[in-house]
């Protein structure tokens, strides 16, 4: 992150060599569109290299400030109007694509075994919980747009999404702690 | 606010869910808060965390050189060189490879384009063998009945086949040279109990006179005796009213 501070593209490179999968995967699953996601791993990676003198570790890892452009950048493009439209034609599909599991390879490295660790957390949370903590984080709902979205009263999306967090915060504590948040 | 009422705006706020007017209260409790902004700070851990149980996927790398490229460009100058060559010689050097890059970049779009195409149609092949297979599932079952039907006096030539699993109330059927149906009509098979009809759906015949249907729409039967075809208004009808084309028991 030193260099990348200083502006040596060569740090630029091996940041994206490690993140730009995780920040397409990210991107695709906001935006459900490969050539958009593809557009916000473009995004994604200028803003972190014109941000990265001020980027300081306090405001989270690397990897957690990448995550946040990322996410950022695909759900401002998710909320412009043309894409709005396009994504509620696709609707149905998106549905049925959204309940197929993740399925790779199998992969026996560091990351493929955090992300099975990961993905065993969410797994393990009960469904409406999942569903709406993940409305609002892949698809930038409110919790009011996420109580209109799934019926559920205001006051249970809260409690869901409270608990689904503390859930998670547990599970995962394995893998964040001790690095700065 | 209440403690519980705290951690819920901490929580919707590391997933982004907090409309404009809680975050600013939210923000303005954190300012003489730890508690709740080292709280808040472990949730958005959390939420960031999610991301990663998303598979990888890979990047063109088109995109990877052209950011670099991009950065390479945009450091400060280092400090002016003296000029040897004629002024403007870099910049056709410039332009050329400025070109050619162009050139490349749009080539390895349109055949990334092409490659994500190609893969979409194997994918959809792949859905509808799928659903193919769940579909014909039922007819392969013990209970499936085939029948073959005969065209009426008025049309000898035309005939169909049917295979019909009256407890899932699925299955399929294939008529052979029938005759286009008049105009607002409309051909519609029936599943017969006994002498009560169910209705299997309508269907439209090719440019041969051929047709074939998914029979999707069966209720659960307990036995199927006979299969019809008649001419009925178009969109179908809920029981028979028109001449009777086909017949088979």
């Amino acid at each position: 992150m030193e260099r990348l501070r200083e502006r040596d593209p060569e740090a630029l490179a091996e940041i994206y060599d490690s993140y730009a999968g995780l920040v397409l995967a990210l991107a695709l699953r906001i935006l459900r569109e490969r050539a958009a996601a593809e557009e916000v791993v473009s995004q994604s990676f200028w803003q972190v290299w014109e941000q990265a003198p001020r980027y300081s570790e306090q405001r989270g890892s690397p990897a957690a400030w990448i995550i946040s452009i990322a996410r950022s950048r695909a759900l401002d493009l998710l909320r412009s109007e043309d894409r709005e439209r396009r994504r509620r034609e696709r609707a149905s599909e998106q549905i049925e694509r959204q309940t197929e599991p993740v399925q790779g390879p199998a992969d026996w490295t560091l990351e493929g075994e955090r992300r099975r660790f990961v993905m065993a957390a969410l797994a393990s949370l009960p469904g409406e919980q999942r569903e709406c903590v993940e409305l609002a984080y892949y698809q930038g709902l409110s919790h009011r747009e996420i109580a209109a979205r799934t019926g559920a009263p205001l006051g249970t999306v809260k409690t869901r999404i409270l608990l689904a967090m503390e859930k998670l915060r547990e599970a995962l504590a394995p893998l964040t702690s001790g690095s700065a948040p | 606010m209440s403690h519980q009422e705290l951690r819920e705006l901490c929580a919707l706020e590391a997933v982004g869910a907090l409309e404009a007017e809680e975050r600013s209260e939210l923000l303005r409790h954190l300012e003489q808060c730890t508690d709740c902004r080292d709280y808040l700070g472990s949730l958005r851990q959390v939420a960031t965390s999610m991301p990663l149980a998303l598979a990888p996927q890979t990047p063109p790398p088109a995109i990877r050189s052209a950011l670099l490229a991009r950065a390479r460009g945009s450091r400060p100058a280092p400090e002016a060189r003296e000029s040897t060559g004629a002024w403007w010689m870099p910049w056709v050097a410039f332009a050329l490879a400025a070109g050619l890059a162009g050139i490349l970049l749009v080539q390895v779009r349109e055949l990334q384009r092409e490659l994500e195409l190609a893969q979409q149609r194997l994918g959809e092949q792949g859905r509808k063998v799928a659903e193919l297979q769940r579909e014909l599932g039922p007819i392969r079952a013990a209970s499936s009945r085939a029948i073959n039907l005969k065209g009426m006096e008025a049309m000898p030539a035309s005939h169909g086949k049917a295979i019909i699993d009256p407890q899932s109330g699925r299955g399929v059927f294939f008529a052979y040279k029938l005759p286009p149906p008049p105009p607002g009509k409309t051909y519609q098979l029936w599943a017969l109990q006994g002498d009560k009809p169910f209705d299997a759906g309508i269907f439209v015949t090719d440019a041969d006179g051929n047709a074939y249907l998914l029979v999707q729409k069966l209720p659960q039967m307990e036995q199927v005796d006979a299969v019809a075809v008649t001419v009925e208004p178009a969109g179908g009808v809920p029981a028979p009213t028109g001449a009777m084309v086909l017949l088979g028991s």
